[in-house]
């Protein structure tokens, strides 16, 4: 397997974080990822990103502040 | 000593001025090179309804749209040397099945460059960052002629005539050319089987998101004794036969080449179907989300289609009431759904107070779209959509100067932070902290990958419900994701690296 470059692997790394590549492609990748620090702390880095947006909460809206926005709306509705 | 040339050689000659290396790579399989440049000649060469500058113009646009250097080089040389191209529009609905014959016939020739990857005849010609598809209206009801001739061999192939080749009745000559492909390919003495043919065309199908013709070669399998949950699974993993042709190595067996002109022909067949929009032969067990009409390229292998039976809608018996004017039955959609557009538009619009207002609207305008919506995708989906133009819009018209919202001014990006994280960033603050973080962290994004980011993290969506939502083809909703994820990691790194804060 021809070795690839921190380039090469930059250009992959969206897909490989979503996990969408064929096998061939993803082995050139862990083994870019075995010899080179760089890449993987941004691999790890990248994966905590999403983990951390994942379970953050942010811009939830409570039952509280939708109940009377939702009433607005029906409201609006019903005299159409 | 050498070998005598391919009789086809002459015939290029003729055409081109010389034999443009595409072909010269092929020398050495002069029974495909021979079908291939036949094909070539009944839907390019010959004359037909288009003039010869006009249908070359057409497959420049192809060779821009596909970003194929070599062909765009070529077709950019010769253009000028078949005298003018005239009027741009169709007059009749024999010129435009002519158009979509030669764009497909285009798309065709891009893949086998793809894979062949020969040099340039000419110093190169950079196709345009964002060329068009070009768009031809599928022609009106055509009368169709006498059954052809061509109709044998496709039926022995085949076993009946799908419905794409009737559409074609009134062309012969075309029809007469793929049939005579198509039994080149699949003849006796070829490399390949005829199984491992179907499974190329199978993938190619799938790679080009067409339902027609991945329901076509799923009948065909099922006939060689391919069980149809397993053609569906490979057209659902489309990279079973490997990534797109251009990071391989050119074919210099007459089985590498027939593959590469396999895969070409499942190009050229998803390219007319789309274009002529034919009805499916079969039941679709698949369907692929936002397919578009005038799909050209292939997608990329990484663009995943899902298995989508009738009921997958959580919310389709509330959407039925609702059209119905069940109010109540609206009340809890709204319930459902206001949170993620709610979200949706502090997406788009980076802002809360903004994303309140304009969430009354966008239920507004759904309830009065509801008899509109066909079911083509979720309605979740549907409403997200309506959310994101309501508040593209709102952005637009309010705040005119801001950044530009679609794909025109990409630069690259670079990591800059290379720290390692702390193992669990979630520990490092309280819960609300992290939220007013990475709230704060979103709000800087530009709206176009904020936007992208929160419908795949938050909302969870898939990557074509996601692209379907906004609007967007899957790579383009990829390439916004991936850089909204490495910005806010770029942001965020600072307070969650090991050793602290910075």
């Amino acid at each position: 397997m021809s070795r690839i470059s921190c380039q090469d692997f930059m250009a992959e790394i969206g897909n490989y974080l979503e996990g969408d590549l064929a096998a061939e492609v993803r082995a050139q990748l862990e083994q870019h990822l075995a010899h080179c620090t760089t890449c993987t702390v941004l691999c790890d880095t990248a994966r905590k990103t999403i983990r951390v947006v994942t379970d953050s909460d942010s811009f939830d809206l409570t039952e509280d502040e939708l109940g009377p926005i939702t009433a607005t709306i029906m409201e609006r509705l019903r005299q159409r | 000593m050498s070998l005598p040339e391919p009789s086809s050689f002459a015939l290029l000659r003729e055409q081109f001025g010389f034999v443009p290396r595409l072909f010269q790579h092929q020398a050495f399989a002069p029974r495909l090179l021979d079908a291939e440049v036949a094909f070539l000649d009944a839907l390019l060469f010959r004359p037909t309804t288009l003039s010869r500058a006009r249908k070359e113009a057409l497959l420049l646009a192809v060779a821009a749209c596909r970003r194929s250097r070599y062909w765009y080089t070529l077709h950019r040389h010769t253009l000028p040397l078949l005298g003018p191209v005239g009027d741009s529009a169709f007059s009749s609905p024999a010129q435009s099945l002519d158009a979509i014959l030669v764009r497909a016939l285009g798309n065709f020739l891009c893949t086998i460059a793809d894979g062949l990857h020969p040099n340039e005849d000419f110093p190169a010609a950079e196709p345009p960052e964002s060329a068009e598809c070009p768009m031809i209206p599928p022609p009106a009801a055509l009368p169709p002629g006498p059954q052809p001739a061509a109709f044998e061999p496709l039926r022995d192939h085949y076993g009946f005539i799908p419905r794409l080749f009737r559409a074609q009745t009134a062309r012969p000559d075309a029809l007469a050319a793929q049939a005579a492909f198509i039994e080149t390919l699949t003849a006796d003495s070829s490399a390949l089987t005829r199984r491992q043919k179907e499974l190329i065309l199978l993938v190619a199908a799938a790679r080009n998101r067409n339902a027609y013709l991945v329901a076509l070669e799923t009948q065909e399998l099922a006939v060689m004794g391919v069980a149809p949950e397993d053609a569906d699974q490979i057209a659902l993993d489309h990279r079973a036969a490997g990534r797109a042709s251009n990071v391989t190595e050119p074919p210099t067996s007459a089985s590498g080449l027939e593959a590469l002109l396999t895969a070409a022909l499942g190009d050229f067949l998803c390219s007319l179907q789309a274009g002529l929009a034919v009805e499916p032969d079969f039941p679709l067990r698949i369907t692929f989300p936002a397919p578009s009409q005038n799909n050209l390229h292939p997608q990329p292998p990484d663009s995943r289609p899902t298995l989508q039976p009738a009921e997958i809608d959580p919310d389709a018996g509330l959407v039925d009431a609702a059209q119905r004017g069940d109010l109540a039955a609206f009340e809890q959609l709204v319930a459902r759904h206001g949170r993620r557009v709610y979200r949706t538009l502090v997406g788009i619009l980076g802002n809360t107070e903004e994303a309140r207002d304009l969430m009354q609207d966008t239920f507004l305008k759904a309830f009065q779209h509801l008899s509109a919506f066909e079911r083509r995708s979720k309605f979740s989906t549907w409403l997200i959509s309506i959310a994101s133009r309501a508040g593209i819009q709102h952005l637009r018209e309010r705040r005119p100067r801001e950044e530009s919202l679609d794909d025109t001014a990409e630069e690259g990006f670079r990591p800059r932070q290379v720290r390692a994280w702390t193992d669990d960033p979630e520990q490092a603050y309280a819960k609300a902290e992290t939220r007013a973080l990475v709230e704060r962290e979103l709000r800087r994004l530009p709206s176009k990958y904020r936007i992208a980011v929160m419908l795949r993290d938050i909302e969870q969506l898939s990557t074509e419900e996601a692209a379907a939502a906004l609007e967007l083809g899957v790579p383009a909703l990829k390439a916004r994701v991936l850089r909204g994820r490495l910005m806010l990691r770029e942001a965020l790194s600072s307070h969650f690296a090991q050793g602290g804060a910075a």
